[in-house]
């Protein structure tokens, strides 16, 4: 028996006359989610994908492939059977009985556009009906308050069987690549990551930047935040990560600012280092990990002198959560296993004894002057390298 | 690339990788089966355990092969202590994790461990050892060379001395860092139990021996299974890795001990001159492991530096994963534990890369000391 997944989309559904181009961008992410030789046909109607498999292709595996592209509200196995009604109540019934371990009641709804079928949509759920009680005696029809919904399309060339109690939930939001494209400062901890993912999750593309001081962050903290963006992509599929080697910036900000400034000069010089790289691959906007009053770095007043270090919009999608709300969601993503992975972090290098909480602008902007800063950030850039990163 | 983290591992001698090659292709039987293709996978077990059984001069049936050091130190501690002889237990706090992880395990089931702490230069006194061993003790186990600091530790003394206060106690000794690298035969040491590994001397990783002295025959089990290894390590036996570790043993060389020792006299004393390195560890130590501290460079920025300049080194014992915290240096009280770097040597280190070594650490000294 051959089987499909139908695909289900979320807000999508919400657009009005972009619709076609949304669900388009949809369906190529899924294609590329997938793989090459993983999906031999793609169809949609009514808000629906029906996705067919390549031959001898698992329609688990292909189900677990696709299922982490935004987009996708629910992903449901079908059976594909001939048109012929014997076979449909017979082979169907059986089928979605496979999925209904855990259900009490049911109800079949059946749609057909070929209307020459000899049987009508009323005809076609009574008989699968009687088809499944007599499958499995257990169950009982409650048309009211089904716990599945069994339904029966009967499709030109085939008919499809399936019960939605045999659905993946998707991550919902919007394809990657509907809303834009912006760069995401990322470090080896738990935010950035989770930052990343949901802006992504809103049709963002991403890239990243990353920064290591190498000999005082070791290749296995790069290698970490490979990894966590690894995960990361396998959301918004590939992308491109700058890693930027930041020793010689610090060292220098070390030996010439205000210890207690340290940190937060350290954050205005990457901010300005990823607006030119960002500026350069026309992204339109920054993205951080920042939550507000976190860290000593992200008070109101550092956030505030630190967004003054550049003119490009910063997102902040975790500004307003709590850090417990946070850990669930890098747990639910497959991000938090990695991120507390104990190497050091460019950012926890040289950290002041006692940073300052409540930073005045002009006070950074005079300790900032000790240092040639268009000297440093474009040295950053020069030594910069890029990966590219696919999803694993 | 210069590779000085033998201690960690080692790379595996070319005759070793012939062998076992030769052995997956021609002898992939299963040695417990009795047609033509079993007996030769036999044959090569029983070659194998000769060989290892040789180079302790200890007999054959001595010898468990398991999947290396750390099964064996469980296997030994598992089955030697036994709450019936006795419900105390003695050790060191320098052992292998494989080692202390099972002592926590075998204090949750009700005995008494005794952790010797080490002398201020990382030694085990053996006098404390024996001090601690009592008419209610079942088991004695210490390392012989400590994988951070190269101590020797006189297994000998300790063994004799726990026997004379309690002629019931069985004596274990990890003996993965200095197998290999200076003599350890159970029967002149004394012992019961001895744990030797494979990847540490130039042979394949997931196989390692355990030394149990005949007569011991009331080991109790922690491995159940099909029979193998006469119920002490039942499996089906790993005889290409088996197979791999014989020819590493057969080419073990201690005439080459004294070239390694000249080479970390020499890394010794030329970054001891620089000032402000101190050394960590005692006299009596392994030629092959040399633990230093450089103050005012931390122990990961000194392993990166070097990484990046393509010489492997290592911080603290590799197994702890990241971690750069030494409870080795801990127990010692060393002052600068948070500086230590450790390098480990093999047959294979040559001079030049001793040279090159000191070279580039006084470059990073430079540029990142402060």
């Amino acid at each position: 028996m051959r089987e499909i997944l139908l695909v289900k989309y979320g807000e999508i559904i919400l657009k009005g006359l972009n619709r076609n181009k949304f669900e388009d961008m949809l369906v190529g992410n899924i294609r590329r989610a997938a793989g090459d030789e993983w999906i031999a046909s793609v169809r949609k109607s009514q808000a629906i994908i029906y996705i067919t498999p390549c031959e001898g292709r698992d329609i688990d595996a292909l189900a677990t492939r696709i299922s982490k592209v935004f987009g996708i509200a629910s992903i449901t196995r079908a059976g594909v059977f001939e048109k012929d009604m014997d076979t449909i109540l017979e082979k169907g019934s059986e089928y979605v009985v496979s999925f209904m371990d855990n259900v009490k009641t049911f109800k079949v709804e059946a749609k057909r556009s070929d209307k020459k079928f000899p049987y009508n949509s009323p005809e076609i759920s009574r008989l699968m009906g009687g088809a499944i009680l007599s499958k499995c005696h257990r169950l009982k029809v409650n048309v009211q308050e089904p716990d599945a919904l069994v339904r029966v399309e009967i499709r030109d060339n085939e008919a499809y069987v399936f019960s939605d109690s045999a659905v993946i939930k998707g991550h919902g939001g919007m394809p990657v690549r509907s809303n834009g494209r912006a760069t995401l400062l990322i470090s080896g901890g738990i935010d950035s990551p989770v930052a990343g993912y949901m802006m992504a999750k809103r049709g963002v593309e991403l890239e990243a930047v990353h920064f290591t001081s190498p000999p005082y962050t070791s290749e296995l903290a790069k290698e970490k935040v490979v990894n966590l963006a690894k995960i990361i992509a396998q959301y918004t599929g590939g992308f491109t990560m700058y890693v930027v080697p930041f020793t010689e910036q610090q060292l220098a900000i070390r030996d010439n600012c205000p210890e207690e400034h340290l940190t937060i000069i350290m954050r205005r010089m990457m901010m300005k280092v990823t607006e030119k790289i960002a500026k350069k691959n026309k992204s339109m906007a920054l993205i951080t990990g920042e939550s507000l009053g976190q860290v000593a770095s992200q008070t109101i007043e550092a956030l505030s002198v630190t967004n003054a270090s550049t003119e490009m919009n910063v997102l902040r999608p975790l500004i307003g959560m709590d850090k417990e709300e946070i850990i669930q969601i890098a747990r639910k993503i497959g991000t938090f296993e990695t991120s507390i992975l104990p190497y050091e972090d460019c950012c926890t290098v040289f950290v002041p004894k006692h940073p300052t909480t409540k930073p005045k602008l002009e006070n950074i902007l005079k300790s900032e002057s000790k240092l040639d800063m268009d000297y440093w950030v474009n040295k950053a850039l020069e030594d910069t390298e890029w990966i590219r990163i696919e999803a694993e | 690339m210069i590779y000085l983290d033998n201690s960690a591992t080692t790379l595996i001698a070319p005759e070793v990788i012939e062998e076992m090659t030769s052995c997956m292709r021609e002898c992939w039987g299963n040695p417990s089966s009795t047609h033509a293709v079993g007996r030769e996978a036999g044959r090569v077990l029983k070659n194998a355990r000769k060989c290892i059984a040789e180079s302790l001069g200890v007999s054959e049936g001595e010898i468990y092969f398991t999947s290396g050091g750390t099964e064996s130190d469980n296997i030994a501690l598992l089955g030697a202590a036994n709450i019936k002889k006795g419900k105390r237990v003695v050790t060191s706090s320098i052992e292998h994790d494989a080692v202390l992880k099972t002592m926590d395990y075998l204090e949750a089931m009700g005995f008494e461990v005794i952790k010797i702490d080490p002398e201020a230069d990382g030694s085990i006194d053996p006098g404390k050892v024996i001090a601690a061993v009592d008419d209610k003790t079942c088991l004695v186990s210490v390392m012989h060379v400590n994988n951070e600091t190269g101590a020797i530790i006189d297994i000998e003394k300790i063994a004799k001395g726990a026997k004379a206060k309690n002629a019931r106690v069985l004596v274990h000794t990890d003996a993965v860092q200095s197998f290999g690298h200076i003599e350890t035969k159970p029967y002149r040491m004394g012992v019961d139990l001895m744990s030797v590994s494979s990847h540490k001397i130039h042979g394949p990783k997931g196989v390692g021996a355990l030394f149990v002295k005949s007569g011991i025959n009331d080991l109790k089990k922690s491995v159940f299974g099909g029979g193998q290894e006469k119920n002490i390590r039942p499996g089906t036996e790993n005889t290409f890795g088996i197979a791999g570790f014989a020819k590493a043993v057969t080419m073990i060389d201690l005439s080459e001990n004294e070239r390694i020792r000249n080479l970390r006299e020499k890394m010794k004393s030329e970054l001891l001159s620089l000032g402000k390195v101190h050394y960590n560890g005692c006299e009596n130590a392994s030629d092959y492991i040399l633990n230093l501290s450089f103050e005012g460079v931390r122990s990961e920025v000194m392993l990166n530096a070097l990484d990046s300049k393509g010489i492997c080194v290592s911080s603290a014992s590799a197994c702890a994963g990241g971690k750069h915290k030494s409870y080795v240096l801990a127990a010692m009280k060393a002052k600068f534990a948070d500086n230590a770097i450790r390098f480990s040597f093999s047959r294979y280190t040559t001079e030049e890369e001793i040279d090159k070594t000191i070279e580039a650490i006084k470059e990073i000294i430079k540029m990142f000391r402060r």
